[in-house]
């Protein structure tokens, strides 16, 4: 089974199983973020910021993405498994339907461009941050459409932009890194990469 | 319906009415769906959870484009009201029409999508109560311990991780020693087929939106 001697790009089985658990792992401890949108939406309501709970919480939904990345350290990872976690959240009843695949997509691009830009060599705190900055910018140029964030004030389109990034920052980069240092230490990976 | 034409019709349609706003168009959308659920006898509580659940949002942008929006303009607050639902009712067309296992069986003979992604997809959904029940028993094992772990805690991500990689190594090593070739031609037992009148249904509905789209641009 273990033949692979150089690092390959090719999707595996295990690889596809592997990220598919993983984002549903994800999908039902991110269950939660469902209520707390709700709740943190609810509660913007009256100040009229609601769109603020998407951007405070969207750091959650993007991890998907750069977790994949680093976990497999493939191209096209970032691109798969943020896809693959927004089947998932689709198929186990989100209340999106199929327009979850357009912001998975979407929101997989995003991240997938921070590590192209490395040319997938680096798999650390810069590359997220980078991953993290390149999600930002490519989600938030779809949300300007989408959830008309282009009619706001500007100045309130700039709040929501620094909201999203750092939310994206503090999980997608955050979090992200204690996991995967967790997994080092654990040297599960190592075979993998190998 | 075909599930993968269905599939791609919707997620169309999902695009166009993002960058368009037309409230008819939108609550038409609605409408054909609630048809489609209908026709399909979805029961009644998913009718009551789809108008649920996207109310706070809904409401939520309705204020927050009245508020804050620099034109402040009721047409676009109802615009992105009625396209919140329009995205929900989308889903429950799509839902109530299909289920997984067929639109997967189709995606991989009609939209050629590797079947290592269809087969490695559908094996790791049979784990969903299992990883429901691994949630469970890292969080009561933690707190045996004293130790809460959050949704946010990296150790309660990173133990998911390491039963994800142990369930994957072995469902995959299952799965090949059952004769399961990774992207190997395969023989099905159901064949899909698309009809000839789901690529006219699918015109005419393109067409039609085509059409409310653009009566509602003056």
């Amino acid at each position: 089974m273990q033949q692979k001697a150089a690092h390959s790009n090719r999707w595996h089985l295990r690889d596809v199983i592997l990220i598919t658990i993983t984002s549903i792992f994800m999908g039902i401890i991110f269950f939660v973020t469902g209520f707390l949108y709700n709740g943190l939406t609810l509660a913007l309501t009256p100040l009229g910021m609601a769109p603020f709970a998407n951007d405070i919480l969207l750091g959650l939904w993007t991890m998907a993405g750069p977790l994949a990345a680093f976990m497999l350290q493939k191209v096209g990872a970032a691109t798969i498994g943020e896809l693959l976690a927004s089947a998932v959240e689709a198929i186990i009843g989100g209340q999106w339907g199929p327009s979850t695949l357009i912001s998975g997509f979407v929101q997989g691009f995003g991240s997938e461009l921070g590590f192209t830009f490395t040319l997938y060599r680096r798999y650390d705190m810069a590359s997220l941050s980078l991953s993290v900055l390149t999600t930002a910018i490519v989600t938030f140029a779809w949300d300007l459409v989408r959830s008309g964030y282009a009619a706001y004030h500007p100045w309130m389109i700039v709040a929501l932009f620094i909201t999203r990034f750092i939310s994206m920052w503090v999980f997608g980069a955050l979090l992200v890194s204690a996991v995967t240092k967790l997994l080092d230490r654990s040297h599960l990976l190592d075979r993998r990469h190998a | 319906m075909n599930p993968t034409i269905l599939l791609i019709l919707v997620l169309f349609v999902g695009v166009e009415i993002s960058f368009t706003s037309v409230i008819w168009a939108n609550v038409i959308i609605i409408a054909i769906s609630v048809l489609i659920m209908l026709w399909h006898r979805a029961p009644i509580l998913s009718y009551v959870r789809l108008l649920l659940v996207p109310l706070i949002p809904a409401v939520g942008i309705w204020f927050s484009i009245r508020y804050f929006s620099t034109a402040q303009s009721v047409h676009f607050a109802w615009v992105m009201a009625t396209r919140i639902y329009a995205y929900a009712f989308l889903g429950g067309l799509f839902t109530f029409s299909t289920t997984t296992e067929k639109t997967l069986a189709s995606l991989e003979q009609n939209a050629h999508i590797p079947s290592t992604f269809v087969y490695g997809m559908l094996g790791a959904f049979n784990f969903v109560p299992k990883i429901r029940s691994e949630v469970k028993i890292i969080r009561a094992s933690a707190q045996m311990r004293g130790i809460n772990l959050h949704f946010w805690s990296p150790q309660l991500l990173f133990k998911a991780i390491v039963a994800a990689l142990n369930w994957s190594e072995n469902l995959a090593e299952a799965m090949t020693s059952h004769g399961f070739t990774e992207n190997a031609p395969r023989t099905h037992r159901t064949v899909i087929r698309i009809p000839w009148w789901n690529y006219l249904l699918s015109v005419v509905s393109l067409v039609g939106l085509q059409l409310l789209l653009l009566s509602g641009l003056q």
